[in-house]
């Protein structure tokens, strides 16, 4: 069934469109039978079903800033993720962190590289280290000097060399 | 019978409890043509068309509490009905959706296929036309060419001004009179 073309003449598209002009104006859809007799019944078994109330603000608000509360609950939970990294991640300081390095290691860097340590640099460094002398005696343990040698197997040969 | 009953009638009715859902019922009754044809035309399957258009109502029955009464009843059904069915193909181009096809050409192949699709040729060369168009460019070109929609009305619906939705339509028509002379 062809519809008067109101609003074909009223656009002008007879002008500018001639070929959809000339195709009849029809609805090529159908449906099931009886399918509009059975809809609104559908729907409100439907509404019925899901215990749909009329008026439920209070979800329409929460569904409605949907995006906001995510956005909202991801940042609150990335601040708390940054901040307790920051916490654990405390700055150590250098004397603690050379502490922790074993003599020998330090020994041995220092015997394979002698050549590249510069003497200067070492004094400026131990003079920045805030380590009290021990008050010189006469009666420096000489034995306890000797056990040291021993334990960490320091050769005097080593000592020459390295001097 | 229910299409004599006002718009400011159904709503009174439907404000008082126990009227509610009669009042309901036949609101549906007056518009589900209106409604179900323009989704159809958008949606092209009956099935999905269906489903949107049981939502559509279903968020009308929601809503209706708090129509405020600023447009026509049958204007604002109508853009409930029209965001429901943007919803849907949005849906179906979903990033984790990986389509073999592009949504409009399973639309098209859908015309093909579809048992509720009674057309010539040149009408179906006419629907793929329209497939062709962005989508709110489809809505536009059918709610005027079909529904025969005044443009003030459309602008209440599509929350558009009147220019833009008339240089929105004639540029559908150009598109769709282009796809039919090259096909």
């Amino acid at each position: 069934m062809d519809k008067k073309n109101h609003i074909v003449n009223e656009d002008g598209l007879e002008k500018e469109a001639p070929l959809l002009v000339s195709i009849p104006k029809r609805n090529p859809f159908t449906v099931p039978e009886g399918y509009f007799d059975e809809l609104p019944s559908a729907i409100m078994d439907k509404i019925r079903a899901e215990g749909q109330k009329p008026g439920s603000v209070g979800k329409k608000i929460f569904w409605l800033f949907r995006p906001q509360w995510i956005l909202a609950v991801f940042i609150g939970l990335m601040g708390i993720f940054l901040f307790v990294r920051h916490q654990s991640n405390s700055p150590v300081s250098y004397e603690a962190l050379a502490a922790s390095v074993p003599d020998s290691t330090i020994y041995s860097h220092l015997q394979n590289n002698i050549e590249f340590v510069d003497e200067n640099s070492l004094e400026d460094a131990v003079q920045n280290i805030n380590i009290t002398a021990p008050a010189s005696s006469d009666t420096t343990d000489q034995q306890q000097i000797i056990n040291y040698l021993i334990n960490h197997n320091v050769d005097a040969s080593d000592i020459e060399n390295a001097l | 019978m229910s299409e004599e009953i006002s718009d400011n009638e159904l709503l009174e009715q439907f404000r008082i409890e126990s009227t509610r859902n009669l009042a309901f019922h036949m609101l549906v009754t007056k518009y589900q043509k209106r409604v179900y044809w323009q989704v159809r035309r958008i949606i092209i399957d009956h099935d999905d068309a269906n489903d949107v258009v049981q939502n559509t109502f279903i968020k009308v029955w929601k809503n209706l509490d708090g129509f405020k009464e600023a447009s026509r009843l049958y204007t604002w059904i109508y853009r409930i009905a029209t965001n429901e069915s943007l919803t849907f193909l949005k849906q179906k181009r979903a990033p984790l959706y990986i389509p073999f096809e592009s949504v409009e050409r399973g639309l098209s192949r859908k015309l093909t296929d579809d048992n509720f699709f009674k057309a010539e040729e040149i009408e179906k060369k006419l629907q793929q036309a329209m497939l062709t168009l962005p989508e709110k460019q489809r809505i536009v070109f059918n709610l005027r060419y079909y529904d025969e929609m005044p443009y003030e009305e459309m602008a209440g619906v599509l929350e558009t001004s009147v220019g833009a939705l008339k240089a929105s339509y004639h540029h559908a028509a150009k598109k769709i009179e282009e796809f039919l002379k090259n096909n």
